[in-house]
Order: structure tokens, then sequence, then C-alpha cells
């Protein structure tokens, strides 16, 4: 279970002169297995509260209880050091996760496909490799509950659908928190729906009602 | 695998070990590479620094009571890398590094246990080795009382713990901070106890001058390895009480500038 309660966050504007409440009194409950899609606008709050779920930041107020591992945000390379290499990366996530190295290492060198260059720094890599190394990474950690944040760009065409299938069929018994503008990915994965505006989150009945309101938005 | 979150004191311990542990080996290889010499610049860089001081004030002809100034600089100096090297690293640690905190078990102080770890590691590894070989060559002696002289050193490393926390918190909340840190840790040098012994401060100054605990610090540990040879003042109690204060000041302003993070991304 993961649950956001009473969740208020501001952040600091004209230099700390004053404040821009970014989310008001969220309130959310993810249970085992369950998958949300969060629509909202650009500027609505969505990776705010995206961050604040994995715990990237803090609430300014509210409680958020997570009994679930929640992973980072999918394809998310920003954890990476780019001076070191793809390896070392794995190496840092497996430290950091308590998994096995070697059968870490194996499962990205096979799904990933970056072949030799996964001994070379990140920051030669293409934004698509960077992202393959990411996603695979994210795979091979067993979460509970993932966090999808603005579609996953991730490489080419047959490397998106390998990523789907790893995502949606392979790992259909966990949680998950889409947040998108893509309205087919929500639509087509989501069990639950809510829609974020001016910082308010509203949680609808059924998908298609909080794609009808997003739409009207 | 990932066993499920619990919640008792060691469980929690043993992540915060793990995850710590993990920085460490991601600073040091991203700082020092596999090339060259590599990790050995964790102890390389602050030796040549002591050397270097050594070489160039040590040729001072100021022998007081037969303590040459290279015997005095060798047992004073390296205390300062302790508290004025940590606190260039930690500054805007969170900030350069809050993409790390997506990962749910890396918690925003195990950025500032790293760095501390990884600068006292080095610190008081070149500083060991230096000594050995300065006994070795007859510039320093064994220590009076080792016990003492491992006292003062722990209670400067502690000092530097604390003001370290403090700096590393006030870099992230002001850039005016920041940007005059340096500019601080110099202006702390005539505070350090690293240059004149406080008996060789005149008596009227002497007494406010030891309200500044990093000097106390320092005496004790020059207590420990003079001995007899050189008259130190300090006070454990006072040391101690404001240690403590700067500890807790320290983990509280951290924790406010954690909460003020706001990642780039």
């Amino acid at each position: 279970m993961l649950e956001l309660v009473n969740i208020y966050k501001s952040y600091p504007i004209h230099h700390g002169k004053a404040e821009r409440m970014v989310l008001k009194n969220i309130n959310l409950r993810v249970e085992k297995g369950q998958r949300w899609g969060i629509l909202g606008r650009n500027g609505a709050g969505k990776s705010t509260m995206i961050r604040l779920i994995s715990g990237a930041e803090f609430p300014h107020s509210g409680k958020i209880n997570r009994d679930m591992t929640i992973s980072w945000p999918l394809a998310f390379g920003g954890t990476f050091q780019g001076s070191l290499t793809g390896r070392d990366n794995v190496k840092l996530i497996c430290r950091i996760y308590n998994i096995d190295f070697k059968e870490c290492m194996a499962f990205v060198e096979e799904f990933a496909e970056l072949g030799a260059y996964l001994r070379e720094p990140v920051k030669n890599y293409s934004s698509g490799m960077s992202s393959r190394l990411a996603f695979a990474i994210s795979m091979s950690v067993e979460f509970d509950c993932f966090l999808i944040d603005e579609g996953m760009a991730v490489g080419d065409h047959r490397f998106h659908q390998k990523c789907k299938y790893e995502l949606f069929e392979k790992r259909s018994d966990r949680a998950m928190i889409i947040v998108a503008h893509q309205m087919e990915l929500i639509r087509d994965h989501c069990d639950h729906a809510a829609v974020l505006e001016n910082g308010e989150l509203t949680i609808y009945d059924t998908v298609e009602d909080a794609i009808g309101i997003y739409n009207a938005l | 695998m990932i066993t499920r979150p619990k919640t008792s004191f060691l469980y929690q311990l043993g992540i915060q070990r793990r995850v710590i542990w993990a920085l460490v080996m991601r600073e040091m290889i991203t700082r020092y590479g596999r090339e060259g010499i590599g990790v050995l610049w964790l102890v390389g860089e602050p030796a040549l620094f002591i050397v270097g001081v050594m070489v160039i004030f040590g040729s001072i002809e100021g022998a007081r009571n037969g303590i040459s100034m290279a015997e005095y600089l060798a047992v004073s100096y390296p205390t300062i890398i302790l508290w004025r090297n940590t606190t260039g690293r930690v500054a805007k640690a969170l900030e350069v590094n809050a993409a790390l905190l997506h990962l749910n078990p890396v918690r925003p102080i195990d950025l500032y246990y790293s760095r501390i770890f990884l600068e006292f590691s080095g610190a008081i590894a070149s500083f060991l080795i230096l000594y050995l070989i300065f006994v070795a060559v007859g510039i320093c002696q064994w220590p009076a009382d080792v016990l003492m002289m491992t006292f003062g050193y722990f209670m400067v490393a502690w000092f530097s713990f604390g003001f370290v926390m403090i700096m590393g918190a006030l870099s992230e909340m002001s850039e005016t901070i920041d940007r005059i840190s340096h500019i601080i840790l110099y202006l702390m040098l005539p505070f350090s106890g690293i240059f004149v012994p406080a008996y060789l401060v005149p008596a009227q100054y002497r007494d406010p001058l030891l309200l500044t605990p990093l000097i106390n610090c320092v005496e004790m540990f020059h207590a420990g390895y003079f001995g007899d040879r050189m008259h130190t003042y300090y006070s454990i109690t006072y040391t101690i009480s404001i240690n403590l204060l700067m500890t807790f000041a320290g983990l509280v302003m951290v924790q406010i500038a954690i909460r003020r993070v706001k990642l780039v991304k």
C-alpha cells in the first residue's frame, strides 16, 4: 500500500520572498497491483507528485506512508554519474538495493543490448542508450510499485515494445503510477485514474471519466 | 530481491550502512577514476599539502624548548585537513546529487555522511602514514601520551563534523554563504590553533581565544603528543559541551536544508 495523506507542497518563488503552493491537500491510496493514471496539463504538479512519492523531495505538510518498495521514475537516467561506466552505475544500484551484481549485470547486458558500451563512461552514450540502460536497471530490481513519468521515451520502436512487454505483461501483478499526457498509455494500462489540476487531485470512478474530464480542460 | 521495508532500528541501520558504502565507492571512482594512482590520491592529496607546508615553513629557524618548526607543524597542520577540506566537499552536496534521492533507500543525510567519511578517511590515513615517516626520519618523536593524543585527534574530528554539517547546510540554504565559505575558512586560520600554540599567546588574549572550541581540541592533541615539552591550555568539559551543541545544531540545520531541496529536473 502507498498512501498520500493531506499532502501540501510549496516552492519558494521570487528568490524566496514568496511561496507557490504546487500541491494542495492531495489524498491518494494505491493498493498492491493497482495501476493508476494521473492526468494533468503542463505545470499541474504531476512531476512534483512523482518526486514526493519516490522520496526525492519532502512534502510541506502531510504524510506519505509506503509499505511497498517504490521504483525511481522509470527510464530516469539522472542518477547516472556521467564519468562512470554503465557497469559501475549498475554496481551502485546493486549496492544500494542489496542485489546480486553478477545476476543483475547479466540481465542488463541481455536486455539493454549495449554490448561493449557498458564498459564506457555513460557520458559517451546517446540519450537513447542511456535510457535503455536506465530501463534495464529498473527492471532488474523487483519493485512492488513502478513510477512512470511522461511516457517512456525509451529508444527505438523495437526496444519500446520490449519495455512494454517487460513492464506491463511480465510484471502485471505490480502496482503502477503513470503520469502522462498520452491518453493511450493510460487507457491501455490503467484501472484507476485521477486528474491533477491547479494542484488539486480529483479521483474519478472510471478511467474513461477521467480522460473525458481531462480532454475538456 | 528486495526485502520488505522493515521498521526495526537495526534493519534500517543496515540499509543506511549499505547506502553510505555504495555512495563512498561511487564518489571514490568518480573523483579519482581508475587511471594513474587513482584512489591513492585520497591519501596523497592531503599528504602533499602537509609536506608542502612543512617544506616552506619548516625552514624557519624558530626552535623553542627543543621543538623545531617542522616538528610543530607535523602535528598541527594535519588537523586542518579535517575541517577545511571536508567543508569544501560537502558544499552543495545535496543540490549536486539531488537526482540520487530518487533511489528510495538513499536519504539526503547519507550524501553528507558518505562525503565526510571519505574525506576523514583520507585525512586520518595521510596523517598516520606521514607521522610514521616523520618518526622514522627523526623529525617527530613517539607521542608522550598516545591515549591523550588520540583523544585530541578525536575531538578535532568531532568539532570538524559539527562544523562541516553546519557549513554544508548553510551552503545549501544561502548562495551568499556558499560564496564566502572559503573566506570563512581562511579567516578561521588564526583561530585554528595550528600556527600559534596557546602558551605563546599573551595572557590577556589567551582566555578569550580559548573560547574557540577548535583551539581547545588542537591543544589536547598537542598535550598528548608533546607531554611535558609544551605547556597546553584546554578545558575538556567546555569543548565537549560546545562540540555537542555544534553537532546538534548541524543536524538540525541539515534537516532544514533537506526540506528545501529542489530537484532541477
